[in-house]
């Protein structure tokens, strides 16, 4: 009895240490297999570089390659109903006057959204509800709520990557706060056509008027009201380097805010659509 | 003296015995405490994972909390799923049982079998006749609106293909079946139907030495497989008989695919991806994810531990090919992951091919068929993901909706 209680206790530890021993091992083989050799060998070698050349092909040359190969605009295009600019112009003026602005139907946003297409929108809050509003699709509006045109720097690189003809930025009441005049807000717009123009100096750049608040935003909100210095700034140096201001004051009515005094409706939104097709001439 | 002697030798013995088992059974309590304290410690310490890269899915964060949620018992079971998800070396417990399984005679896992020649095989899944009815019947609507050529071409998989390497006693769908339902709810329509499992299943006697239909550890055909089946596909859609020709390259020798991972198993041989290289020379412009780029192939995704991602960088929402070939007709595709390595053989037959998944697709279905008149729509799916798919009849159905209240 006492030597199998002796066997017993000898067994046990050594068995003990055994079985741990073994259990180590079922975990650590699986554990060390779990992690795949990831080593590519030379056969690949050739497949790899090609891949590689081929995320290196330039874009822009092979865009310019694919406009060669027809000369049209690469969508569908459509006959344009607005070949008078001046009367076409004076539609829009009316429907704003009278505020009975047409509802643009999904076919016609579409029809708009392929005249656009070589199009990229960039802005604040104010280019947001371009997307908001369905009148674009987040592969030609680029924003960032609250921003400045300074920081902006993503957004427009986001832009330039979709290899647009024009881009137009869309900014507002932000810049009031920040910038300490309307000559420092031009200049830092200036700045950003710079960085543009260094990378795609084919690019045509467009400023939208900076709006002001709505007078009742206006009343108590002395901060708010400089925004007709800026667009005066804006504006002048737009002239001076050659890069496009497109005047969008006159479409400014206080029934086409929102409640907060500072962004537009959706009514606002449609027209100024139609007037950028209108004022590209696409 | 002598008895004295022994007795007190007898004693030393005792108590040194009894020394030794308190010491081991001290060793054993403290081993235990040190595991169970030390695993708990380890899994504090390290950082939560968001993705699981083996397992190609995204693990459990930690559960939000509140006395609503604590009270009904949903904190308990997110935070089991949680528990589980996070565990340090989850990956290395899977393949353990995973290899305790295969040692016990158990050949399946998470519904994959681990078959013959190294050959891991999905099988499909149980089908809910419900859902197949709704992708069918908005299939049968949205295209009741089109002008354009409608083709669906379903891919079976690899437990259609390979059956003969399928374990013994392997019980699943009959996937054969499930596609004679679909055929019959498309018929009465103008849409055209193709299944490839004929044609795959001759393809499989032409194979070289090492070239499979369909990868051995994920749920992918192979590029291989994907060309060997494209003749039938351009007769489909109705495309002439002169094409390119393709020359395959290697692009990855390390692909251990999602099968492995569902199924926790060890990994064994990796697979092999291939791309196909036209021998002339294509321009076409990719804008996907809010750039534009002049390859279908991404070499992160390449360069990722899922190589397959290499065409189209993985799945994305919408991507848009514009081609030279400017005098040809356009293409609308709905597709799921298997129609992103056949993609670049129809690059030559369209002016414009835009690639919807509706998994992903976020934007305005009736925008882009207003902006484009298309000449044919595709879909191309793999029959397991057909038969599963909910998102498809979200996406055409949003289409018509909006089109109704137009």
């Amino acid at each position: 009895m006492r030597r199998g209680k002796k066997l017993n206790r000898r067994n046990q530890s050594i068995l003990t240490p055994v079985f741990v021993g073994v259990a180590c091992l079922l975990f650590l083989i699986p554990a060390c297999q779990s992690r795949r050799s990831l080593y590519e060998g030379e056969n690949s070698a050739r497949g790899r570089a090609y891949v590689e050349a081929e995320g290196q092909r330039d874009p822009m040359e092979v865009l310019n390659l694919l406009q060669s190969a027809q000369p049209q605009p690469m969508q569908n295009g459509t006959e344009d109903p607005y070949a008078d600019f001046e009367q076409n112009w004076s539609l829009l003026k009316e429907e704003i006057n009278t505020l009975t602005i047409r509802q643009l139907t999904q076919e016609e946003i579409a029809q708009y959204g392929q005249r656009l297409s070589g199009v990229q929108f960039v802005g604040d809050s104010l280019a947001q509800a371009i997307y908001d509003y369905g009148l674009a699709d987040g592969d030609h509006v680029w924003f960032r709520r609250g921003a400045v045109i300074n920081d902006l720097g993503e957004e427009t690189q986001n832009a330039i990557n979709m290899l647009p003809e024009r881009i137009v930025f869309f900014v507002g009441a932000n810049a009031l706060n920040y910038y300490p005049s309307g000559q420092a807000f031009a200049e830092a717009c200036l700045n950003q056509c710079r960085n543009i123009l260094s990378q795609r100096p084919d690019l045509r750049l467009y400023f939208c008027s900076m709006l002001p608040v709505s007078d009742e935003l206006a009343a108590y909100r002395e901060d708010l009201t400089t925004a007709g210095e800026y667009d005066q700034a804006l504006r002048e140096m737009c002239a001076a380097n050659g890069i496009e201001y497109i005047d969008i004051n006159w479409m400014v009515r206080q029934e086409l805010y929102i409640e907060d005094g500072i962004h537009f409706n959706r009514d606002f939104y449609q027209i100024w659509l139609r007037y950028m097709v209108l004022y590209m001439g696409l | 003296m002598d008895t004295k002697r022994r007795e007190l030798i007898r004693k030393r013995k005792i108590k040194r015995m009894k020394r030794q088992v308190r010491t081991y059974y001290r060793i054993q309590a403290g081993l235990l405490a040190a595991i169970l304290f030390g695993g708990f410690v380890l899994n504090l310490a390290i950082r939560d994972r968001e993705i699981s890269v083996t397992e190609k899915r995204e693990l459990a964060a930690w559960p939000s909390v509140s006395v609503n949620r604590i009270l009904s018992g949903k904190f308990g079971n997110d935070f089991e799923t949680y528990a589980s998800d996070q565990m340090a070396f989850r990956e290395a417990f899977v393949c353990l049982k995973s290899d305790i399984d295969g040692l016990l005679g158990k050949k399946d896992s998470q519904g994959v079998y681990k078959g013959k020649n190294g050959f891991y095989i999905e099988a499909m899944e149980p089908v809910d006749t419900e859902k197949l009815g709704n992708t069918l019947e908005s299939i049968r609507r949205f295209s009741g609106t089109l002008t354009s050529n409608v083709t669906v071409v379903l891919v079976p998989g690899a437990v259609s293909v390979y059956k003969e390497k399928l374990p013994a006693f392997a019980v699943t769908e009959d996937q054969g079946s499930w596609s004679n339902y679909i055929a019959q709810g498309l018929q009465d329509t103008n849409i055209r139907y193709l299944d490839l499992t004929e044609t795959l299943l001759a393809q499989k006697e032409g194979l070289e030495k090492g070239e499979t239909l369909y990868y051995r550890t994920d749920h992918h055909w192979t590029t291989r497989g994907a060309y060997s089946c494209l003749d039938q596909v351009r007769a489909a859609l109705q495309l002439g008989t002169e094409r390119q020709e393709y020359t395959p390259l290697l692009v990855s020798e390390s692909f251990y695919g999602s099968l492995i991972s569902k199924g926790g198993f060890s990994a064994g041989k990796p697979d092999r991806v291939e791309i196909y290289v036209p021998r002339q020379q294509e321009n076409y412009l990719v804008t996907a994810g809010g750039e534009k780029t002049a390859s279908l192939y991404s070499e992160e995704g390449l360069a990722s531990t899922d190589p397959y991602t290499v065409f189209l960088g993985g799945n994305q929402g919408h991507v848009r090919i514009e081609t030279e070939h400017t005098d040809k007709g356009r293409l609308l595709v709905f597709k799921d992951s298997y129609f992103n390595c056949f993609l670049p053989f129809l690059i030559g037959d369209y002016s414009v091919i835009d690639v919807v998944d509706p998994r992903y697709y976020a934007e305005e279905l009736q925008t882009l068929m207003l902006q484009n008149s298309y000449d044919s729509v595709l879909y191309f799916y793999s029959l397991n993901n057909f038969t599963q798919d909910t998102s498809l009849s979200l996406v055409l159905d949003a289409a018509e909706e909006r089109e109704v209240t137009e």
